[in-house]
């Protein structure tokens, strides 16, 4: 690269932490955030607690720490404050292959598009990388990303804001 | 617009799931986040390795997204990298079947001259020297 990018994200495996740790540690210290699942984020915090997971893997090198825990969301985390995106529920999950792929996609998206890389605005990529994994996995392979149009994605968003919003006064 | 750098594989899948099966399909770390990232206003690039088995058409499903596929490298003679997975009735968790590295085994990624003041960088799934490789 000639010029630092804004934002760098990574994802990662288990695969790597078996067979190539040393080389993923030096990587993971080189960039700002990192998704992973939480099995992964386990394995390689060495902690059962996610809270406590994402706290060593802030301390590996990136700022922020994304656990992606397939059908029940993903996780954001930033120095001791927390996010949740919830995943939809869907009434048919046909083939999971490539949601995480497609959740880093849509995260990495939006934050590009809306050019802030503040944790205010990841919250709304983590929403955003969620309403785009749960199409994904409607459909084998990426037939389902083929056939989408931007005004289902429109829709499913606001399925999501009704998802979590709830009126208690406190 | 801003751009995007996409790292990540760029394959053919062979998936099982409780609901069926297929055959040798698009698939790739590279290719989700390209599709996915494709319903934002930005310009996008993938670098990643296929074959000369990959079909023309998988590349015109991306640059129809818009995604730049000069980094795209096509290997004379080599094959696409190739995964293979049952997935368990949760549908959490999988086994892999079959992986064959191909043409990704001595993947060198070469990132196109006007991505290399790319905005965002997401680098997937791959091994992490390469990923390191990318940054450089």
């Amino acid at each position: 690269m000639t010029e630092k990018p804004k934002l760098v994200v990574l994802d990662t495996m288990n695969f790597w932490m078996d067979c190539a740790l040393p080389e993923l540690l030096e990587v993971i210290k080189r960039v700002d955030v990192i998704t992973i699942n939480d099995e992964e984020a386990r394995q390689l915090s060495g902690e059962y607690s996610l809270v406590k997971a994402a706290a060593i893997i802030q301390a590996m090198g990136p700022q922020y720490v994304v656990i992606k825990k397939g059908e029940h969301g993903a996780l954001l985390f930033h120095n001791k404050e927390v996010f949740f995106a919830p995943a939809l529920p869907l009434e048919e999950v046909f083939d999971p292959t490539g949601a995480g792929d497609t959740f880093a996609g849509g995260f990495t998206g939006y934050i590009t598009q809306s050019e802030n890389v503040s944790f205010e605005n990841m919250k709304n990529a983590i929403i955003y990388g969620s309403n785009l994994a749960s199409f994904c996995v409607e459909k084998f392979g990426t037939e389902r990303m083929q056939s989408l149009d931007k005004e289902e994605v429109v829709s499913r968003l606001k399925q999501f804001k009704s998802l979590t919003q709830f009126d208690i006064e406190l | 617009m801003n751009k995007l750098l996409i790292v990540g594989t760029v394959a053919f899948d062979a998936i099982e799931t409780p609901f069926g099966k297929t055959d040798k399909i698009l698939g790739g770390a590279g290719t989700y986040i390209g599709l996915s990232a494709a319903f934002f206003n930005l310009q996008s690039a993938i670098v990643s390795v296929v074959g000369d088995d990959f079909p023309q058409e998988y590349l015109d499903l991306l640059t129809t997204r818009n995604i730049d596929i000069s980094g795209l490298e096509v290997v004379k003679g080599g094959k696409t990298f190739f995964w293979s997975g049952r997935y368990h009735n949760d549908l959490n968790s999988r086994d892999t079947l079959d992986t064959q590295l191909n043409v990704l085994a001595d993947f060198q990624p070469k990132v196109p001259e006007n991505y290399k003041n790319a905005d965002v960088v997401m680098l997937g799934n791959l091994h992490p020297l390469v990923q390191s490789g990318v940054l450089d």
